[in-house]
């Protein structure tokens, strides 16, 4: 195809590169024989050899192609730190430049590659490959950047091999599920101590704060073998995100960033879905199509950012997206369109609490339903599974600018800190994460700190007044599903006032109980399927005396 | 047919020479700049610009980071890696942001592919 001038041209291009670049290997491989972990020397001497694998294929010589192919897999696994770089590698890697160099004079002397296959330095080579194999440390997510067709073979495999180097250990689901709930047990048994002893208190108080203390920190050790990192989960919406924009014909970007925060793999499994469908989403009703985008004064591609970060026990995921962002005027007509607000709310809802409404079972409807979101049970459905998880999720959202979905989630289900209240007979656990402070009120006490604004009762905490959501109220099951409501006559008559100031996201508000008792840890399970559909409870637990106690989801109290 | 401006980035120069000889023997009404790697071309990157081939391994920006850029700079861009073997997860990155492959080494019957479609 091409004449033999322009071929001739192209040999000697290929001879002089070549020549460059396998000098500049050799003076790299030994300047690393003293800085064996130079990452820039080792990204330079890659892509010499990169280049070099690229020249031989270009020109069809298929054999040195084969041997630089094999020095840059090696050169990969150095670069990425699977491989730490010694002597034997760098006279390995010599000898291979050795060897192109006698190639490359036997092509310029009759323009065809030797009879030598480099058989036997391609297998010492790929002798290190077994070793990086070796060296592959368990749960290790998948590293930036291997551009070569061995490396990513390393990387499918499907099990990774543990470690001697590394110590790690290997544990079976089933074990440590059962491992798992031992400890819940010890923790159960622990707590019937407690109970049985409590008349009795002296020497004894010590000697079980230990062996709290002692199940505590088991615990806590316990949770941390189920923890994984996230990264293998984002990773997998790198393809979610292709296929929906070459389905939609948008230009999109996905960007990953704390991959390597560590969450159960319970929560991990629940989560998965959720910030699939919030990517879906964002493809699909935030990124604008590139034309749109460009004629908005914005680049044609759209960025989303996955981001994940840990806090004090929390898992903070946020997806932020730049395209064009919630309107809050049309959420708030759909809303009153569909019954979901009256006038009035409509009118005084503040922005964040109108942006939720999307999030409101029967918010979409089957008129825009599209085939990638949305069937009308989109986010009501996200907003079930948080809630089930014992998250929250907040959305700011600014039109023309971009959305942002706030999740927040415990980094395990597990074990929770809670605050035991009690409704007449009945126990309740709160959780600890959102008590802002507890407040007694007796006597003349009630009448001062209470007020009535709207027929409804508020508490006044030091200057601020927050709504006053009786526990009683929101317990009483009632036959016509409508709830109890405790008005300011009957809160005045009161002779004490029991207060759990709690905090969900924004929103602070006073819980009026029957009673406060004590602290504890419990072990939470997932709800019978009697009360499964009570969206105020999140999980059960079984108490000392041997009753159950419900976990209160206060993300929903809010609600009321 | 009007002409066209077409622009390779690859840090070899025996791929850039490649590039050159097919585009100035089968493809004259065309004109082709050359960059060694990133930052040159961003530099070099004429008003108008209709095809970017773009090596995915370069000393710098790496080719989707590159891709990137000039997408956000010519909207309308046709952009292809040129790669030999490219990681899932980049392969899947680059085609969410609309870019085409080429399969290395490039050769006259792969570019002739692609132009042929840009008219």
């Amino acid at each position: 195809m091409l004449d033999e001038a322009t071929h001739a041209a192209l040999m000697q291009e290929f001879f002089s590169e070549n020549r460059e670049a396998l000098d500049r290997i050799e003076r790299g491989l030994l300047q690393l024989e003293t800085t064996p972990e130079n990452r820039e020397i080792l990204n330079s001497v890659f892509r010499d050899m990169h280049t070099v694998k690229g020249n031989c294929r270009m020109m069809g010589f298929a054999r040195l192609e084969a041997l630089t192919h094999s020095a840059e897999s090696l050169l990969d696994l150095l670069r990425e730190g699977r491989l730490v770089f010694d002597q034997m590698i760098g006279n390995q890697l010599l000898g291979v430049l050795d060897a192109v160099r006698r190639s490359l004079v036997v092509i310029e002397g009759n323009g065809a590659e030797g009879e030598d296959d480099f058989a036997a330095l391609i297998f010492q080579l790929e002798e290190f490959h077994g070793e990086a194999e070796a060296n592959r440390p368990h749960n290790e997510p998948a590293p930036a950047e291997p551009p070569t067709e061995a490396a990513t073979a390393f990387r499918n495999d499907a099990e990774p091999v543990a470690s001697a180097r590394q110590e790690s250990i290997r544990l079976s689901i089933e074990r440590l599920d059962a491992l798992m709930s031992h400890v819940g047990e010890l923790g159960a048994s622990f707590n019937q101590l407690k109970y049985a002893l409590s008349s009795r208190r002296n020497l004894l108080d010590q000697a079980l704060e230990n062996l709290g203390q002692q199940i505590h920190v088991l615990q806590e050790e316990v949770l941390q073998y189920r923890l994984q990192p996230i990264g293998r989960t984002m990773e997998t919406y790198h393809r979610l995100v292709r296929d929906l924009a070459v389905e939609t014909r948008k230009k999109v970007l996905l960007d990953l960033v704390g991959e390597e925060t560590e969450v159960d793999r319970n929560v991990l499994t629940s989560i998965k879905e959720v910030l699939g469908h919030l990517i879906r989403n964002a493809v699909d009703h935030g990124i604008e199509l590139p034309e749109e985008r460009v004629a908005l004064g914005k680049t044609p591609i759209g960025h989303i950012t996955l981001e994940a970060s840990q806090k004090q026990g929390q898992i903070y995921l946020e997806i932020t997206d730049d395209g064009r962002g919630i309107d809050v005027d049309r959420v708030r007509a759909k809303a009153l369109e569909r019954n979901l607000i009256t006038p009035e709310q409509a009118r005084e809802m503040p922005e964040g609490e109108v942006m939720r409404l999307i999030m409101a079972p029967g918010f979409s409807t089957a008129e825009q339903v599209s085939r990638i979101s949305g069937r009308g049970t989109g986010m009501d459905v996200v907003q079930a599974a948080i809630d089930k998880l014992g998250g929250t999720i907040t959305i700011t959202s600014q039109a023309g600018q971009g959305s942002r979905f706030r999740l927040r989630i415990p980094q395990t289900m597990a074990i929770v800190p809670v605050l035991l209240v009690t409704d007449g007979a009945e126990t309740y656990a709160v959780p600890q994460v959102n008590i802002v402070e507890l407040i007694s009120y007796y006597g003349q006490e009630v009448a001062t700190q209470v007020e009535g604004k709207m027929q409804s009762p508020m508490v006044r905490v030091r200057e601020r007044l927050f709504p006053l959501i009786f526990l009683s109220d929101q317990v009483a099951f009632r036959a016509d599903g409508e709830l109890a409501t405790t008005g300011m006559p009957e809160v005045l008559a009161m002779p004490a006032l029991h207060i759990v100031v709690l905090q969900s996201e924004e929103h602070c508000f006073g819980l009026a109980v029957d009673g406060i008792k004590e602290p504890a840890s419990l072990v939470i399970k997932p709800l019978n399927r009697i009360f499964a559909n009570i969206p105020i409870l999140a999980g059960s637990a079984v108490m000392p005396d041997g009753s159950v106690s419900f976990l209160l989801n206060v993300a929903e109290l809010v609600k009321q | 047919m009007a002409n066209k401006t077409a622009l390779i980035v690859d840090d070899s120069s025996l791929a850039r020479m490649m590039a050159r000889k097919i585009f100035t023997t089968r493809f004259p009404d065309w004109s082709l700049l050359e960059a060694k790697d990133g930052d040159e071309a961003l530099a070099m990157a004429p008003p108008v610009l209709d095809v970017a081939l773009i090596d995915f391994n370069m000393p710098g920006m790496n080719g989707l980071e590159l891709s990137e850029k000039l997408l956000t700079r010519f909207p309308n861009l046709a952009v292809f890696l040129v790669t030999a073997n490219i990681q899932e997860r980049m392969h899947q990155r680059a085609e969410s942001m609309g870019i085409g492959f080429i399969k290395k080494p490039i050769d006259e019957p792969k570019i002739a592919d692609i132009l042929d479609k840009i008219k």
